[in-house]
């Protein structure tokens, strides 16, 4: 590769390697497959690097995202926090603990909910940039967003108040 | 809801916040990609190999490879079963064409699976493979599948057999016309018209229709199956990041121009296939300025006052669509078991019928035989 596109390459790893991890900490929940996602996408990035660099980080984004749920696929893969890895609060803060009690149940979801979510919420993508990312439908995004809000609600609603029948 | 929303993105943002420190992520990246593209080569290499021998190979040689089994080929497959085993009738005449997979990650089985109706057996199959979504026409043979791994839309004929294969600039899923003769795909700029019996591929830009769209921002087929639809934002409101769109109607185009021919003072933006009465007068749409778009309750809106009429679903429900008959139906989700009829014009529950479990939380295309 030429030297200008490595350079390239470098800097762009540099600029947006840390955003690349937030979101990928955020799909995995794992420090460890967090890295591991961002640098497989990295990886195939360099390997197409003079094709894609103008549109180097939608490309990283989208295999991020999808090479995460194709792994949910594979039990073996699964990159889940224990209940024990989350840090310990205070008990007696309710937002805190409310927090927290979403935080296992976002954990939970399967990997398509947790990535359509983490797309609304983290980064604030609209229906139809969240579906060409995931390579699927907005009718998809929306059910699947709507099935793990029920299902946040199912797993943490015994223990947080302020989830029931607010609507 | 807000309460939970808030949670959730500040779980989400605090999760963010505890990713690793970037260190030496370009030195590998470099190496594994540089594998990469030594393997990719590699495989080119081979595939060129391997086209050479097969020209070079005695004709006998090809033959007997022409008659090995094939591989199982992408198409639908016929399930045995109960409700599978003919059309399954809904209140006025309708029919069940497609049940819709569970998600793009769910295997080919007919509970969680991609399920079409065969008109011409008259039974249900499972499709083979994993698709974004897949949809019978409402009337006539053809489904119609939106690949899980590109931007591309697959049509297969009443028996199974890939009919046509478009390729688009995007995933959204493609609108079968109320008379199944014409698919309509938004795509990043514009729309594209294919027409089944032609293969016809009419692609239009409509750039001040993408300006001017709501977040939520796809073409639906009017009833009368010649003209086309799209939400409109009231540009004069200043977007906001993360907010919803401040609407203003609902333009019309005429799909074989690209030009906009009307607008309708309905401040929604239409659901999806089968949003739109049969006659025209009403309309089942988000109101994307009153509540995040992900727990977006459903509205039917009088088409030419523009009246909200009714709230028709909220966000654990399923999504409501016209029947031909003029009423509206909502399948059940697990939270709302029933599977609810609405009358079309007051939007009133009129009452609930039992569907097959196999339809909960799943997307029900709707026809007629």
């Amino acid at each position: 590769m030429k030297q200008s596109l490595e350079d390239e390459f470098t800097a762009f790893v540099a600029d947006r390697g840390q955003s690349l991890l937030r979101i990928a900490h955020a799909l995995t929940g794992d420090r460890d497959a967090a890295q591991d996602l961002v640098q497989g996408a990295l990886a195939k990035a360099y390997a197409r690097w003079p094709r894609i660099h103008g549109d180097a980080e939608a490309y990283v984004r989208k295999i991020i995202y999808n090479d995460r749920v194709s792994a949910w696929r594979r039990p073996a893969r699964r990159n889940e926090m224990t209940v024990a890895d989350v840090p310990e609060r205070a008990a007696h803060d309710r937002d805190v603990t409310d927090r927290i009690a979403i935080r296992e149940a976002l954990l939970k979801l399967p990997a398509r909910q947790r990535a359509v979510l983490v797309m609304r919420y983290l980064e604030d993508r609209s229906v139809e940039e969240t579906a060409e990312m995931l390579g699927c439908s907005p009718g998809t995004v929306a059910s699947q967003a709507s099935r793990a809000l029920v299902k946040l609600r199912d797993l943490v609603g015994g223990r947080v108040a302020s989830l029931g029948g607010a609507r | 809801m807000r309460n939970m929303e808030d949670g959730l993105r500040t779980a989400i943002e605090e999760l963010a916040a505890e990713a690793p420190l970037a260190r030496d992520l370009t030195t590998v990246a470099r190496t594994q990609g540089r594998r990469l593209r030594r393997r990719r080569r590699a495989m080119v290499g081979a595939c060129a190999l391997a086209l050479v021998m097969a020209v070079a190979a005695p004709y006998a040689v090809l033959r007997d490879t022409r008659s090995a089994p094939e591989p199982p080929a992408q198409k639908p497959t016929t399930v045995p079963g109960n409700w599978w085993e003919s059309p399954y009738q809904l209140p006025g005449g309708a029919i069940v064409t497609t049940v819709s997979s569970t998600s793009i990650d769910e295997p080919a089985t007919l509970d969680e699976g991609d399920v079409v109706l065969d008109r011409s057996t008259g039974r249900y199959r499972v499709m083979d493979g994993n698709y974004g979504a897949a949809t019978a026409a409402p009337v006539g043979d053809y489904v119609m599948a939106l690949a899980a791994t590109d931007a591309s839309v697959l049509i297969f004929d009443g028996k199974g057999d890939e009919y046509d294969h478009i390729r688009t600039d995007s995933m959204m899923t493609p609108q079968w016309s109320p008379d199944g003769s014409r698919l309509l795909i938004t795509t990043r700029k514009g729309y594209v018209l294919y027409t089944v019996a032609t293969r016809q591929v009419l692609t239009q830009a409509t750039p001040e229709a993408h300006r001017d769209c709501p977040q939520i921002c796809f073409f639906t087929w009017l009833p009368n199956g010649r003209e086309i639809a799209i939400g409109l934002r009231d540009p004069a409101t200043k977007r906001k990041f993360g907010k919803p769109d401040k609407l203003q109607g609902i333009r019309i185009y005429a799909p074989e121009t690209g030009e906009p021919v009307r607008t309708i003072p309905v401040p929604g933006v239409p659901i999806d296939e089968g949003a739109w009465s049969p006659d025209g007068r009403t309309v089942l749409a988000y109101d994307g300025s009153r509540s995040s778009y992900f727990s977006e309750e459903t509205y039917l809106f009088d088409v030419v006052t523009g009246t909200k009429i009714a709230t028709v679903t909220e966000g654990l429900d399923g999504l409501p669509q016209f029947l031909p008959n003029g009423q509206i139906i909502v399948f059940g989700t697990p939270r709302k078991l029933d599977t609810r009829i609405h009358d079309g014009t007051t939007g009133q529950v009129i009452g609930t019928i039992t569907v097959p479990e196999a339809f909960t939380n799943r997307r029900v295309g709707v026809g007629l035989p």
